[in-house]
């Protein structure tokens, strides 16, 4: 199948989110998605070619968010802890090997550290880049 | 890593296209551009006021499948907005979206209504304020970011790889590894909000992305300066063209563009920017961009 093979992801545009989405920032720099409470979703159709794909996603930290884990039709990618001490701006994550096909990735907020506060989770934007098969 | 592929494999289409305001191929009327607020994502955003029609966004070679469409529109909403009219090739499909709220509304997702597209099309998409709510005073539209969707179930297979999409983003914070890590600057003048910058000759952002066969113009959005480098740009390796970045005072959303890019094979490519030479009058050689966005031309 001939399918593109990198994709931007905007939470805002997400399909079927469950929790409050939220955009507003006190910064111009991010967009923010903001989930409420624990197991919070968005999930985002992807028209992409079945394969090996890194995984990055902008975002940012702080002593209150969550830990988010990435899906792709239900099969594990990544999970990224969103806890720092202080609040940090333009954090960029990174997973490599992702095995992704077409159809849903879905980022759940299930779970938060210990030394975390809350389970928000903030998102500027994901992409995702082929690497092989 | 460049891909040949068979002629008779299938092509699945995307269900969205995003369009950024400040990247669109035309517009009309008197638009602002601006990033320093709390309710605008990305940095910039586009505002008017004027009477019904004159002002418009255009975006060429939207790609599409038959089916139902939207389109969405992060935005803040106010009570001197109006209504979005969404045309598709000149013609209107009748779909609308009110921008009018009874006060401002920061950062929400308006969705227009839907509208059919019965075939296949590669099409200039349109948004015009083309009316307004009775209670609206003004025709004001502010947009931060533009999604065309796909609504309908079913038929996303494409006919040919010109059916897939006809630009491509490089957000520049997605850069490789491998070279010196870019420094980020948060402006809240420049388009998307920031930039990213390597400072020393020889050092590069090098970006991975898909592009289909075809002849593209690259665009770069960057804050020009007075110690800024020519870029050197490569595709696969293969010189493509240079960006000269210097200016004579730091210039924020400044443009540059490098036309006639014919890629020969599908699959993802590695786009690499280096600060190799510079301006005679330029202090430094540091490099940065914005945005970077992959235009088909043919």
């Amino acid at each position: 199948m001939i399918a593109v093979e990198t994709a931007e992801i905007y939470p805002w545009f997400a399909d079927s989110p469950t929790g409050a989405l939220s955009t507003s920032g006190s910064q111009p720099y991010y967009g923010r998605l903001v989930t409420a409470g624990q197991n919070d979703y968005w999930e985002q159709d992807l028209s992409l070619r079945s394969g090996s794909y890194r995984l990055r996603h902008l975002g940012q930290t702080a002593n209150s968010y969550g830990i988010a884990s990435i899906t792709s039709r239900g099969h594990a990618l990544a999970t990224f802890d969103g806890y720092s001490v202080s609040l940090t701006f333009g954090v960029i994550r990174e997973a490599t090997g992702c095995l992704v096909r077409p159809g849903a990735l879905r980022l759940t907020v299930a779970s938060k550290s210990g030394s975390s506060s809350g389970y928000t989770w903030p998102t500027t934007m994901a992409r995702l880049t082929r690497t092989g098969v | 890593m460049n891909v040949l592929y068979a002629a008779k494999e299938p092509i699945l289409m995307p269900r969205k296209l995003y369009y950024w305001p400040w990247m669109a191929t035309a517009q009309g009327g008197t638009w602002s551009w601006s990033g320093a607020s709390a309710r605008i994502f990305g940095g910039a955003y586009a505002s008017a006021t004027a009477t019904a029609g004159t002002q418009w966004l255009e975006f060429e070679n939207a790609t599409a499948s038959p089916g139902t469409f939207r389109v969405r529109f992060l935005c803040f909403t106010s009570t001197n907005s109006g209504i979005v009219h969404v045309l598709l090739n000149g013609v209107d499909t009748g779909a609308r979206a009110d921008l009018y709220s009874g006060s401002t509304v920061d950062n929400v997702v308006v969705n227009s209504s839907t509208f059919q597209i019965p075939a296949y099309t590669r099409a200039t998409l349109r948004l015009v304020t083309g009316s307004k709510n009775a209670l609206s005073t003004g025709y004001g539209l502010r947009l931060q970011h533009i999604c065309l969707e796909k609504v309908s179930d079913g038929r996303d297979e494409g006919r040919t790889i010109d059916d897939l999409p006809w630009r491509y983003d490089v957000p520049p914070w997605a850069y490789e590894s491998g070279g010196a890590t870019p420094v980020v600057s948060i402006t809240t003048g420049a388009r998307w909000g920031s930039y990213y910058a390597v400072v020393n000759q020889n050092e590069y952002l090098e970006y991975r992305l898909f592009l289909p066969a075809g002849t593209y113009t690259l665009l770069c959005i960057a804050r020009h300066n007075t110690n800024r480098a020519i870029a050197t740009v490569t595709l696969n390796g293969n010189t493509i063209g240079s960006m000269d970045q210097y200016a004579g005072a730091s210039t924020d959303n400044a443009s540059s563009s490098i036309a006639g890019i014919v890629v020969t094979t599908t699959g993802v490519h590695t786009l690499r920017l280096t600060g190799a030479t510079k301006n005679v009058s330029s202090s430094g050689y540091s490099l940065a961009a914005n945005w970077l966005e992959f235009r088909r031309t043919a």
